[in-house]
């Protein structure tokens, strides 16, 4: 759309060129306040504007081919119309969300307005509060009420509080906020005995509002791929029944990324306990990615004191756990454990999927996880059977459990298979980098981690890492070489039926040419391979400072 | 408005469009100007335009134009909602005013330093304010120019008290 300012620009232009003609020879002043300003320009530009935003409006995509061959967006509500003949909605895109931790120095109360305001420097995007807040040590956390809790670090601070923040804009972050990602302060934005601010837990990815060539694709597709037959077929619905899908493909639509395994696939660990050991068809494993990164968040969960004998305390976590992604992939933090958790996952509850274990569980809304850990700090006068809330920290792939119930639902399951939708199996990758440079040369290192990450993200099942690639994207930048070789590690977190068998759980993989997914036969024995595994790569550090895109400038 | 010469030499000027109907150079005691476009259209520049302008801007409401919420001041509002207010109360009205105007002015004029000087507003202030035997709010106002020069002149305030 074009603004009120750039069309009365062009009409002052216009109005200036044409009194400037010798054959008129009147200069004109069009500063604010003079006649010619208030009666004239301002009236005429607010009019046009109108206009020329109308016409835009209508001629931007008068019909499905124009939208299709348009070299620029277009948003026409004719096509969104005509979408909703096919059962389509426009997705109107959605903004990055989460929790950000903000530490000051003194124990007060803080008054945060509805429009307080963060910036993420290595993503530019800027981040509002949407409610005004009272920070009290006093109280407890209550946002529909605009309450905060001040939170202390130790006796004599430093002191926090969790404020919840939504991007200024929708649009696609180009990755997820981490978890520990520093914010600064907005552009005159001041709190007084401000120390620093951290995002807390992953935030929601930002998402465009869709444009109309990727509805009517997605409309199109949905005319012609109707069955949950083939992984194009599964993939192209999906976006229509979670319209929340975090953008994964190279494109930038929002899609799930599917393998499909079956009976002849030595993957499908599932059936094989017959005479035979062959799996039989009918059984298909899906393995499915429906984040850009792996979504780490904070839960809290309840746990279970076992005995009167000691600070023995229990958690179970399964599909019954209310909003709890029964699926995760590891536990990666947890409060009050004075010792390390010893987690043991088995089987829970598969009325539709037959013949799981433990171990074919892993990843899928099936999975249930046992915490067993010694409380560090427990209720006073707690007594065996009692319970107490927890905070833990997981790291999951979302919407795995919903896409199982989607495919067990009579309206899409397919009557002759066994659908067991699984989390892909993460491998890690990690990979420093050390560039030469000149004195003279700026040279954009998060730009440059930004495409190495969307480079490794989008590799797809099957696909190998060549870190040949990585040259060639620091090479599109003012380097004089990149320091050879370069060596990347994989990580790849293998299904493992407990936590403390960690020598399964993480398995490296190590290259500094192409790094792939091993087909070794331990591996395959955990379901491991390149047709369930895909690459994962973080822009942002590490909690404990390490970075897994690590460059550095010599 | 005492002024010391005339002339129609527009020469290096831009030239807007006079409203001031009625002012008369020619005299030394104030005159009834009306503010319109006359039956004859004619041009002004220099102080007279810097006044017109200083007006426009000042009587302006904020918020009255479609797409630009942030030209004008409170002026005409704060004085239609006084009600039974004293002198301190329409003094207070008429300073707040007159600072969002001349920050307007003072804004175009930074982004724009080659316009003469004499037709850059460099402050404004409130000399009397007094009732006229119809019942109408006057404002004795002295603008001073870039260029050094104090002009008087009184603010036509459209608004009965």
């Amino acid at each position: 759309m074009e603004t009120i300012d750039t069309t009365q620009a062009q009409l002052e232009a216009f109005i200036l060129d044409y009194t400037a003609q010798p054959s008129v020879n009147l200069p004109v002043d069009l500063a604010p306040g003079s006649v010619l300003s208030e009666w004239l320009i301002k009236l005429s530009a607010a009019i046009q504007n109108q206009w020329r935003n109308d016409v835009a409006a209508v001629t931007g995509a008068p019909s499905v081919a124009a939208a299709v061959s348009a070299t620029g967006d277009t948003y026409s509500e004719a096509i969104t119309k005509v979408a909703s003949n096919f059962n389509v909605a426009r997705d109107d895109g959605a903004k990055a969300a989460g929790k950000v931790k903000v530490t000051v120095a003194t124990s007060r109360t803080y008054f945060i307005n509805s429009d307080f305001r963060l910036f993420q420097p290595s993503l530019n995007q800027e981040f509002q509060t949407t409610q005004a807040f009272r920070v009290d040590p006093a109280q407890t956390d209550n946002i529909a009420d605009g309450q905060l809790k001040l939170y202390s670090e130790s006796a004599n601070g430093p002191y926090y509080f969790l404020l919840p923040v939504e991007a200024v804009d929708t649009g696609d972050a180009p990755s997820t906020i981490r978890h520990n990602q520093a914010f600064v302060l907005g552009t005159n934005v001041k709190l007084t005995d401000f120390v620093q601010a951290n995002a807390f837990g992953s935030f929601t990815g930002g998402r465009a509002k869709e444009t109309d060539r990727s509805l009517i694709s997605r409309f199109q597709t949905g005319l012609s791929a109707k069955g949950m037959m083939s992984p194009v077929s599964i993939q192209a619905l999906l976006p229509t029944f979670f319209t929340g899908l975090p953008t994964v493909s190279a494109s930038g639509e929002a899609q799930a990324i599917v393998a499909m395994l079956g009976a002849n696939d030595p993957e499908v660990l599932r059936g094989k306990n017959n005479a035979f050991g062959i799996t039989p068809f009918g059984l298909v494993d899906l393995y499915i990615r429906t984040s850009q990164t792996i979504e780490t968040a904070e839960f809290t969960v309840a746990a279970v004191k076992l005995n009167n004998l000691d600070d023995t305390w229990q958690i179970v976590l399964n599909s019954d756990t209310s909003n709890f992604p029964a699926w995760f992939y590891h536990l990666e933090s947890m409060e009050f454990n004075s010792s390390s958790p010893e987690v043991v996952y088995s089987v829970y509850g598969s009325p539709e999927n037959k013949q799981l274990t433990p171990l074919t569980a892993r990843y899928s809304k099936y999975q249930q996880a046992t915490i067993t850990f010694t409380h560090s700090s427990p209720p006073v006068s707690a007594t065996a059977g009692d319970t107490t809330p927890v905070k833990i920290v997981v790291s999951y792939m979302p919407y795995i459990g919903e896409i199982q119930d989607l495919l067990l639902q009579s309206a899409h399951r397919v009557p002759a298979a066994d659908y067991l939708v699984k989390a892909v199996i993460p491998c890690q990758v990690s990979v420093n980098i050390n560039l030469q440079t000149s004195t003279s040369q700026t040279i954009p290192v998060e730009e440059i981690k930004v495409r190495i990450f969307n480079y490794i993200n989008g590799l797809q099942f099957g696909e190998s890492l060549m870190l040949s690639r990585l040259v060639d994207i620091c090479h599109d930048y003012p380097i004089r070489r990149v320091d050879l070789p370069l060596v990347a590690v994989g990580a790849i977190l293998t299904p493992a039926l407990t936590s403390s068998n960690t020598a399964e759980q993480q398995y490296s993989t190590i290259s500094n040419d192409v790094l792939s997914i091993p087909a070794e036969p331990q591996l395959l024995a955990a379901g491991v391979s390149a047709n369930t595994t895909m690459f994962f790569a973080d822009c942002s550090s590490l909690s404990d400072g390490r970075e897994t895109i690590s460059i550095t400038l010599s | 408005m005492p002024i010391s010469s005339l002339t129609t030499d527009y020469t290096g000027r831009t030239r807007d469009i006079n409203i001031m109907q009625g002012a008369n150079p020619r005299v030394s005691t104030a005159t009834k100007v009306v503010l319109s476009a006359g039956k004859v259209s004619s041009y002004c520049a220099g102080v007279q335009k810097l006044l017109q302008r200083y007006t426009v801007t000042i009587l302006t409401p904020l918020g009255s134009q479609p797409n630009y919420p942030a030209f004008g001041t409170n002026l005409i509002k704060n004085l239609r909602t006084k009600g039974r207010a004293v002198k301190s109360d329409l003094v207070h009205a008429f300073n707040f005013a007159n600072s969002n105007a001349l920050a307007i002015m003072q804004q175009y004029q930074q982004a724009n330093p080659d316009i003469p000087l004499d037709e850059q507003i460099d402050t404004a202030l409130l000399d009397d304010l007094t009732v006229s035997d119809k019942g109408d709010l006057l404002l004795s106002v002295r603008v001073y120019t870039k260029a050094g020069t104090v002009v008087p002149y009184v603010l036509p305030v459209p608004i009965p008290v």
